[in-house]
Order: structure tokens, then C-alpha cells, then sequence
């Protein structure tokens, strides 16, 4: 899922400081799996931001909302009073959330909260890692399950660079990243699919990725 | 704990002004110390920060437009 973190208290400040209204508006989906921008996180930033203001002497009315998903508008319009009223929406939603409302609602503008990171998994309890980068391909199928456009530093198609040492990356050495064809190997060997990684992977066709431009989906099946 | 006492710092304020301690009704004595542990942080430290900053300082400011009894993820489209 899409994973984001907050921006550092400081760098929101700056963002609301000339508004004397501010809607904090957070998102239930992704951003609340990541703890990141839901109800409860749009409680306590909300807080914050008040007492902070409060501190410096400024005089702000800080409210607060959440809504269900915020890349939908039919979900945002149900806090279209609350958006209205506000001079300024910050939104703890991802980049599209913060976007889709500044589509929506064009004469208001919305400030991201969050820094919308990557696409990842919770690996354990309060760690998420990034697993996938939308190239638009998919070739899990070929590599047993593990995907190396994005967890190979190098993004890799034909087996190991040779430069992993103990299965650590050998770009990534400080932060002990797995080298993930190491990963593949052992796989595709319990498996035994390890035949498969013989096949010789032709230059990946980045067009599929962010590489070939802003990326549509139209679905003629589903338009009414 | 340690995550709101890192709210409070970033928001200026002093971490030493909150603490949490575990006992039963029963620990009258140690109640009483901790009270007066917590006295000592409060006269060392000072007063609140935010109690003189504006002339509204009542708890609904700071409760902002939170309603108990309404839904605050709206589901119904």
C-alpha cells in the first residue's frame, strides 16, 4: 500500500502560518494503515498545532476532519462545509489525496501534511518496506516471487551483480539492505524453479513505468 | 509514554511535565510521593507555557470541534 510519513512539525508550521483558519483534513485509508494521517493522527497533530500557535502568540482556529478516502471526491464532498469554511486545507492524506482536493475545491488551497514515500509492506510492527515500484510489468512470476526493480539497487533482471557479500547489497551496505537476488536464488532453489532464472531477460521496456510519462487507465467495461 | 513526552518537546514544551506512574488505591504513601514529585517538577519548571498566551485558555479551545457523539469518518456516500 502507500506508505507516507508526517512532515516535521517545523515544516508544517511554515505551511499554515499565514492562514487564520486551518482544516486538518486526514484520510482512512492507506495513511491510517501507516499510521501516518487518520483520525487519530489528525487529532494529535491538530493539538499540537495549537498549542504551538497558541505559544507564538498567533491566533488560529485549527479544526479537524477525517474522511474515508480522499482520492475520491464523493467521499471529500461530505466535509464540503468544513472545507469551505477553512482558509487553508492540510491535508494528511497522500500526494493524490492532496491533489484530488485541490482539483475539487480550486479556490482553496491544500497543503500536504505528509510526505508520501513508497510503496511498501509492514514488515513487522511499525516497519514498512518498500516492495514494488509500479513499472507497470510485472515479472514476479520469473524471479519467485521477489521482485528486483525494486528491492535490487540496480534493478537487476539477470541474476546477482556478483557484489553481495553475506546476502547484504553491496550499494546498500550501511543499511544491511538484503541483496534481494540472493533472496531470489534460495527461493527459486526451494521451489525448483532454479531453471527458470536461466531464461535471459531482454532489456526491461521502461515505457510501461513512470519512465514513459503520467500513466492512464481506461477502462471501457467499467465507464458509464 | 516516551512518544508523547517527543509531542510535547516538539511543540515546545517541557517533557518533564508529564509522566505516568502505575499503583493501586491501596499505595497511599507512594501516592503521596509521587505528588509531591510531580509538585517539585511543576514549581522548577514553572507555569504552563500556554495558560497565559491568550485570553481563551478553556479546555474546549483545545478540544477544537471534537463531538463524542458525532461520526467522524463519514461511510454513507
Amino acid at each position: 500500500m502507500i506508505i507516507a510519513e508526517q512532515k516535521p512539525l517545523e515544516e508544517i508550521k511554515g505551511m499554515i502560518a499565514a492562514a487564520d483558519k486551518v482544516l486538518v483534513l486526514g484520510c482512512g485509508t492507506c495513511v491510517t494503515v501507516c499510521f501516518a494521517g487518520g483520525e487519530k493522527e489528525v487529532s494529535i497533530l491538530a493539538s499540537q498545532l495549537r498549542m504551538t500557535t497558541r505559544m507564538a502568540g498567533q491566533d488560529k482556529e485549527i479544526r479537524e476532519c477525517t474522511v474515508q478516502r480522499q482520492c475520491e471526491p464523493e467521499y471529500n464532498e461530505v466535509a464540503a462545509e468544513q472545507i469551505r469554511d477553512a482558509d487553508l486545507v492540510l491535508s494528511l492524506a497522500c500526494g493524490i489525496g492532496v491533489q484530488t482536493m485541490n482539483e475539487q475545491f480550486p479556490d482553496k488551497l491544500t497543503v500536504p501534511g505528509l510526505n508520501t514515500t513508497f510503496l511498501g509492506q509492514p514488515t513487522e510492527q511499525g516497519i514498512w518496506v518498500e516492495r514494488c515500484q509500479a513499472c507497470g510489468n510485472c515479472i514476479l512470476e520469473l524471479t519467485a516471487g521477489l521482485c528486483p526493480i525494486a528491492r535490487c539497487a540496480k534493478s537487476l533482471l539477470n541474476g546477482p551483480c556478483g557484489g553481495s557479500q553475506r546476502g547484504i547489497c553491496e550499494v546498500y551496505t550501511d543499511r544491511q539492505t538484503p541483496c534481494v537476488w540472493h533472496e531470489i536464488y534460495e527461493r527459486a532453489q526451494a521451489l525448483g524453479r532454479l531453471d527458470r532464472l536461466m531464461d535471459i531477460q531482454e532489456p526491461k521496456n521502461w515505457h510501461t513505468s513512470r519512465d514513459g510519462g503520467q500513466r492512464k487507465i481506461v477502462r471501457e467495461d467499467l465507464r458509464l | 509514554m516516551n512518544y508523547a513526552k517527543k509531542l510535547l518537546a516538539q511543540v515546545g514544551l517541557e517533557p518533564e511535565r508529564l509522566e505516568m506512574f502505575f499503583l493501586s488505591s491501596a499505595e497511599g504513601a507512594h501516592f503521596a510521593e509521587i505528588a509531591t514529585e510531580m509538585t517539585e517538577r511543576a514549581r522548577r519548571l514553572g507555569p504552563n507555557p500556554l495558560k497565559n498566551c491568550s485570553p481563551q485558555s478553556s479546555a474546549s479551545e483545545f478540544l477544537g470541534n471534537y463531538d463524542p457523539e458525532s461520526p467522524r469518518i463519514d461511510t454513507e456516500v
